[in-house]
């Protein structure tokens, strides 16, 4: 079968082979002799991904504390795997108008497609790059606003991913 | 039947009674036109300029909706003109709306959002400074109003002008700061019609508000108990419960409107109050028991039956089968007049919603269903008997109800079949045994004209039987 | 003086020039509620017929014939019925009714009591702007000496027709000047035009029938009855007759109210009737017919016939006969704001196109002050002008769309160099 390949009639056998396996041969020189190995020493070392990663979920803060999002339902609805449960009620301040009580994302059930980050129109989901997720019981994977907006990993260390100023979704009001 | 007319609208053929509403006879033959302020209930304002139609030999083009059919006449609103005009129209209407779709209870059954998909989809050319209205006014009757969302149909004007006739909302200013204002808050008994008649996001129900978007909730098309009147009503509902009650149109009985008594029927439904399963009262606490215990502690022993006016006929039926041939008492309990007799446009005072349907079906039994025969039977309860009392489903009259307690607690096996709520007096029954509200049974009723209104389960909850022969079933264990 | 049709001062202002005519007892030694007397002998339908022979046209701006709207009223002499006069006279630069009622309302308390014998009304309100009080004053006073000469109240002149008049004054908006927005503030309603149909003649104040006419057309009414339709039409063209009042306002050296026969040239009124233009400047644009018609350049000012087909067939409504000279020191830009911000200040609120669309169309034109002009805005302007055109229940669209659409029509290049000078500071 390979007699009939295009490679080895143009090349011969040696040659051919040689163009074949010619960077995983080289791929494999340098993992033996140079440092920059693809293999981590995990945990110890870790992996940077980018910004992009559709990790676990953040929620975006304002400058007074609170959540941003205003519990429009839209990433919940949205949601393939219907794993973002919201409570709305009336907030206290009138322009706010609508805020969530409860914000609890199903990790479990979560495929994490980043849509509910495309649905949200105030900007107040987001995945990040956090990969690591362990736990025991079931209980451990439902997180709740706290978890998801005010954790410790988040932001090294200070524990809130962004404050972004509500005016700027004001702005929209003109 | 009124003469019928024959008319054309985009080159179909349509047929209306002569001299009736142009827009409500396109309506009628399924044909969409887009329209706010038109109400078929209310009178014609005309102000909303969204149903503007051609016909064939008048120059300027007209409001259908203040318009009245007549023989021949041809009406297009499909032609670039008219369509450019509605475009723009619709663009009017959103110019100065705050587009807070996010937090809007509205949002998935409004008029703006519906339209602009339909006839809109233009580039805004809006970046000035909009007007601001006062927003989440609180105007009483579980009612929010926000002026800002409002397009200033007057729907809801008209409603509190020609409906209710007690003026509570106008419109103050002029231009594009008119605003919907209440002189006071709201005091009719029908405001909750507001809600339902805005067609944006401007009068909210503060009862629904944020408990569910609308999109997540299926429509249950069934009757309402709460009195004898039997309105069409749907309900909103999904797996997590009934959250609303809306009017359903219906000609011979309720027209476009319920009161607001009405809209709190479902709420006992999926209350944390009612139970799920058959429980045991022990020491005041409701313990779940298998039912076949409740079954051995009865047997053999001779029943006496208070129902309640509020099954549907065919669970009379079913139970009057049953008992048939048995040595049975049964007696009707009729839940007191609340409120006026009739408040002249849908209310009634009682609140007995199958009445008629419990009477015909005691009478073709044999039974009594006098209230005479109720003391009666009551006073002669004795510890050996064994009573079951089917709750009422809403019970406007706590004490009333404590009272027929008070008499059944000599008995010495105390049952209570209830479909609502449990009430803190219903400690005095030894069992209580779930049985299907109205939102979880499919039957009839019989309304105050004696007409039969359709009941439709949609609903699961607990461990409720839903077979109609369920009463039947404890007269012979 | 002799009585004859060919007067210097034509009809309406035939008596002003007598001192002291505002009181009845002079108005009638000069010939006054004469006409009235005679009328009484009439066949109303035969004064009617006069009145459409003359062809008479609706002075208040929509020029619709006087007698052809009187022929629409129902016949029944007994029903309760209306004959409202429009002296709400609130179009920018319009003050022809003002003056009218000013120097001598008894003419159009005998217009009206006439009109009112030809149509059998019972009863009659004159609308008047609220701003006009000291006028309001004068017609009351005017309506008290009839009714003490016994023209006005039960039996007029042995007739047995009773008609009583009264006076209404409006709060103060241009919108009660629509005839069925008087008819909602009359009723002791916010001013909002009503849909039509039904027309006022069918089901108007209090849902009887109801006539509304100007002030002036009202006021032409004695005339026409006195000399007759045809010495009635020896003014103007054949489809408007007539004299016409006009108020001439702006940048002219005699501004002020005149009445001349219709289709005289604007050129003739503006340097014969007003002496020429102020300080010698060059003459810029002409607004015919108060502010919302649309605006003729200098070229077609000079060249225009005052008449309703001359001016509506070079695009813009003789409306109302206001006339506002605007010479070359004045800024079309500003013109429009204004106008502009009337509109919107006037819009009733009711429908959605005109609401919305006055309020913007001022946004989009101040839009310099913010800053955020282009000069596209002009189109923007344009197109929101265009599609509030037809759509609403009154004409206040139209007429703040009608100016707007004008006046980019002529001026364009004014316009979008005025957009885009930013004023922000």
């Amino acid at each position: 079968m390979i007699l009939k390949t295009d490679l080895y009639r143009a090349h011969g056998f040696l040659r051919g082979l040689y163009l074949g396996l010619k960077i995983t041969m080289m791929t494999m020189l340098r993992n033996l002799f140079k440092h920059d190995r693809m293999t981590l020493n995990y945990p110890e070392e870790k992996y940077f991904y980018s910004d992009r990663f559709k990790g676990k979920h953040v929620l975006t803060v304002k400058e007074d504390g609170t959540l941003r999002c205003t519990s429009c339902m839209l990433c919940s609805t949205y949601c393939p795997a219907q794993c973002i449960h919201i409570v709305a009620a009336d907030d206290s301040d009138k322009e706010v108008e609508k805020a969530p009580v409860s914000f609890e994302i199903e990790m479990l059930r979560c495929v994490f497609c980043g849509f509910c980050e495309e649905a949200c129109p105030v900007d107040a989901i987001r995945l990040t790059g956090e990969y690591e997720m362990s736990g025991h019981a079931e209980q451990e994977w439902v997180a709740d606003h706290y978890e998801l907006a005010f954790r410790k990993s988040l932001n090294n260390g200070k524990g809130i991913v962004s404050t972004v100023e509500d005016k700027d979704r004001l702005k929209l009001r003109l | 039947m009124a003469e019928k007319v024959k008319l054309k609208w985009n080159g179909l053929d349509i047929e209306a009674e002569k001299g009736s509403n142009l827009l409500q006879a396109a309506l009628d033959n399924g044909i969409e036109v887009a329209h706010y302020c038109y109400h078929a209930g209310l009178s014609i304002a005309g102000v909303c300029r969204m149903c503007m139609v051609e016909q064939d030999g008048v120059p300027r083009s007209f409001p259908a909706c203040n318009a009245t059919c007549t023989d021949g006449m041809s009406i297009h609103n499909d032609t670039p003109k008219i369509k450019a005009a509605v475009e723009s129209t619709l663009q009017f209407h959103l110019l100065n709306h705050p587009l807070d779709c996010p937090v809007c209870d509205q949002a998935g059954e409004c008029g703006l959002q519906d339209y602009y998909m339909k006839y809109g989809q233009y580039d805004s050319q809006m970046i000035d400074k909009k007007v601001h209205k006062p927003k989440v006014q609180d105007i009483g009757k579980n009612v929010m109003l926000d002026a800002e969302r409002c397009i200033l149909c007057t729907r809801c004007t008209r409603f509190t002008q020609e409906v209710t006739n007690t003026n509570e909302l106008g419109i103050l200013n002029r231009g594009d700061h008119a605003e919907i204002t209440v002189n006071e808050n709201l005091k009719n008994d029908y405001a909750q019609n507001l809600v339902d008649i805005c067609p944006v996001g401007a009068l909210t129900s503060k009862d629904f508000r944020f408990r569910q978007r609308v999109w997540f909730l299926d429509e249950l098309q069934t009757t309402c108990i709460g009195c004898e009147t039997g309105c069409s009503v749907k309900v909103s509902e999904n797996k997590n419960g009934a959250f609303r009650v809306k009017p359903l149109y219906d000609h011979d009985v309720n027209g476009h409107w319920m009161c607001d008594d009405g809209r709190s029927i479902y709420k006992h439904v999926s209350s944390p109050t009612r139970l799920q399963s058959a429980s045991e009262c022990i020491n005041g606490l409701f313990v779940p028991v298998d039912e076949t215990i409740v079954q051995n502690t009865v047997k053999g022993k001779k029943p006496k039956y208070i129902l309640s006016a509020g099954l549907t006929v065919e669970e009379y039926a079913a139970f009057f089968n049953a008992v048939k041939g048995a040595k049975v008492d049964v007696a009707l309990y009729t839940l007191p007049v609340h409120g006026p007799e009739f408040d002249g446009i849908l209310r009634r005072g009682d609140k007995n919603c199958n009445l008629r349907g419990a009477k015909a079906a005691f009478e073709k039994a044999g039974f009594d269903h006098s209230k005479a025969y109720l003391d009666k039977l009551l006073n002669g309860i004795t510890s050996q008997d064994v009573v079951y009392v089917v709750v009422p489903e809403i019970i406007y009259n706590e004490d009333h109800f404590n009272t027929l307690i008070s008499k059944v607690e000599k008995a010495g096996t105390r049952i209570a079949l209830t479909p609502g709520e449990t009430l803190a007096s219903m400690r005095a029954f030894n069992y209580l045994l779930p049985v299907p509200s109205f939102l979880e049974k499919n039957g009839e009723i019989l309304n105050y004209q004696g007409s039969a209104r359709k009941l439709r389960a949609g609903l699961n909850y607990g461990e409720t039987s839903k077979d109609v022969s369920y009463y039947g079933k404890w007269v012979n264990v | 003086m002799k009585e004859t049709a060919n007067n210097k001062d034509y009809a309406l202002l035939s008596y002003h020039h007598i001192p002291g005519v505002h009181n009845l007892e002079i108005f009638e030694r000069a010939g006054g509620y004469q006409t009235m007397k005679e009328c009484f002998k009439k066949d109303p339908e035969a004064i009617k017929e006069e009145v459409k022979q003359s062809g008479l046209r609706g002075r208040g701006g929509a020029g619709f014939a006087t007698g052809v709207k009187w022929g629409f009223f129902t016949k029944d002499r007994k029903a309760q019925k209306y004959l409202l006069c429009n002296a709400d006279e609130s179009e920018p630069g319009t003050f022809k009714d003002r003056f009218l009622v000013e120097k001598n309302p008894h003419i159009l308390i005998e217009g009206m009591i006439i009109s009112a014998w030809a149509l059998a009304t019972q009863k009659g309100y004159i609308y008047i702007r609220g701003e006009f009080y000291q006028q309001a004053m004068i017609l009351e006073k005017a309506i008290a000496e009839a009714y003490a000469k016994g023209y006005l109240g039960k039996n007029i002149q042995g007739s047995g027709f009773d008609f009583d008049l009264y006076v209404h004054r409006g709060a103060g908006a241009y919108i009660c000047g629509e005839e069925t927005g008087m008819i909602s503030s009359l009723e002791g309603k916010p001013g909002k035009p009503k849909l039509k149909p039904p027309f006022p003649a069918i089901k108007g104040y209090r849902g009887l029938p109801t006539m509304v006419n100007n002030v002036e057309s009202l006021a032409a009414v004695p005339w026409i009855m006195k000399f007759g339709a045809a010495a009635y039409k020896q003014w103007g063209t054949e489809k408007s007759p007539g004299t016409k009042l006009f108020s001439i306002s702006g940048d002219v050296n005699r501004p002020g109210v005149i009445e001349v026969p219709l289709s005289t040239t604007l050129k003739d009124i503006i340097e014969i009737h007003c002496g020429g233009m102020r300080n010698g400047n060059k003459l810029k644009a002409v607004i015919p017919g108060g502010s919302s018609a649309p605006i003729f350049n200098a070229e077609d000012s000079y060249a225009v016939k005052m008449d309703y087909e001359d001016v509506a067939a070079r695009g813009s409504m003789l409306g109302s006969g206001a006339i506002i000279v605007l010479d070359e020191t004045r800024n079309m830009g500003d013109v429009l704001k204004w106008t502009l911000e009337f509109y919107h200040h006037e819009s009733c609120g009711q429908c959605t196109p005109c609401r919305e669309g006055t309020g913007w169309m001022e946004k989009l034109f101040k839009r310099r002050e913010r800053g955020t002009a282009k000069k596209s805005d002009i189109d923007i302007l344009d197109r929101t002008a265009s599609s509030m055109r037809g759509q609403t229940i009154c004409a206040l669209a139209d007429a703040a769309a009608m100016p707007t659409q004008g006046m980019i029509k002529v001026f364009r290049e004014e316009l979008e160099q005025y957009v885009t000078t930013s004023t922000r500071k």
